[in-house]
């Protein structure tokens, strides 16, 4: 009687086709990696544009301007306004940090999760407005493609997560746990 | 008989030696990751060849981070540093580069859009500067780590073989 073999996946074989999956995964990943990058520039410190009313102060406000999805832009007006500057903090740090981790593929599961958390943020603020001339799809492939980077582990091939794992396996303990799940 | 290996001092001496290198892939992933920081800073020094060394808004690497003359020469050496830890395995030169490009993010950060920014970034260069600090920093870490992990189930493994012996 024969055993049937569970199907691989195209990432897990050889030869040309695995490569080609493989390579695939990491030009998704790098592109992602460096338009967050490229994007994080205009996050201008200390006030982030909150005392000229541009960048992105003004981005942000289009959610409650333009609401696309009603808590968000109540989150907006009732959360983020009054904080700006603590959660423009925070969006100049996760966008670089999803630029520089989504580049080298370090840590790139949880990145790409983080990327997707943003993706939406940045859809619920801008996908309505009429100031700007915006490609709506643009959002959607931007969250499918974060999707795809979390599911296949994007940063396993070519990336330190690849050489970072069989080291976290061989470590053991708490943090090499968390690590390897982020990864 | 005993059934568990029993090393002499000597050769846990070469064990630990040996334990104690960079291995090859780490080896090879730092120099990539040095050789990023490098070819940003020497990109960076092109284009910002006009520019004062300490110029407050750097010039623009491509579409991507800014730099001006001093942060292109300080990538230069933090990449040079990086590659050279590479080359000979030296977890110390590794570790020195990542402390420097963390050191960098801080100025970047602090120092972003500020009359004073002394290395001429943005918040795309603060990218640009953290992802090699974390990931070369990982990489040390989780190297020794590993390698304490395997040095220690050697020295129970050679506990335990003592105690049979006895």
């Amino acid at each position: 009687m024969s055993v049937m073999q569970a199907p691989r996946s195209p990432v897990d074989i050889g030869g040309l086709e695995g490569r080609a999956s493989r390579l695939s995964l990491v030009a998704i990943r790098i592109v992602l990696g460096v338009t967050f990058l490229h994007e994080a520039a205009w996050k201008r410190p200390p006030d982030f544009g909150s005392e000229s009313g541009r960048g992105l102060w003004e981005w942000s406000n289009f959610a409650v301007d333009f609401p696309v999805f009603l808590p968000y832009s109540w989150f907006v007006e009732n959360v983020v306004q009054p904080n700006f500057i603590f959660f423009g903090w925070v969006t100049f740090f996760l966008e670089a940090g999803i630029g520089a981790f989504l580049i080298l593929g370090l840590l790139t599961r949880v990145t790409a999760l983080a990327g997707v958390v943003q993706s939406f943020a940045i859809t619920f603020s801008v996908l309505n407005q009429d100031v700007f001339s915006e490609w709506s799809y643009a959002y959607y492939i931007m969250i499918a493609a974060f999707l795809a980077v979390f599911g296949t582990a994007a940063g396993r091939f070519y990336g330190l997560d690849g050489v970072l794992r069989p080291l976290w396996k061989r470590s053991g303990g708490k943090i090499a746990q968390l690590l390897l799940r982020a990864s | 008989m005993n059934a568990l290996p029993h090393r002499t001092p000597d050769e846990v001496s070469t064990e630990g030696t040996v334990m104690n290198a960079m291995t090859e892939p780490v080896r090879r992933a730092v120099i990539v990751v040095g050789a990023i920081v490098l070819i940003g800073g020497i990109a960076g020094l092109i284009v910002s060849s006009g520019q004062d060394l300490t110029e407050p808004r750097g010039a623009r690497v491509g579409a991507l981070m800014h730099l001006n003359p001093l942060g292109s020469w300080v990538s230069i050496a933090l990449g040079v540093l990086t590659i050279v830890g590479g080359v000979l395995r030296s977890h110390a030169a590794v570790l020195a580069a990542s402390v420097g490009l963390f050191v960098c993010v801080v100025f970047v950060t602090f120092g972003a859009n500020r009359p004073t920014n002394p290395l001429g970034g943005t918040a795309s260069t603060v990218s640009f500067y953290l992802g090699p600090a974390a990931g070369l920093l990982a990489l040390v870490l989780a190297e020794r780590a590993a390698q304490q992990a395997a040095s220690s189930s050697v020295e129970a493994t050679d506990d335990a073989a003592r105690e049979h012996d006895h």
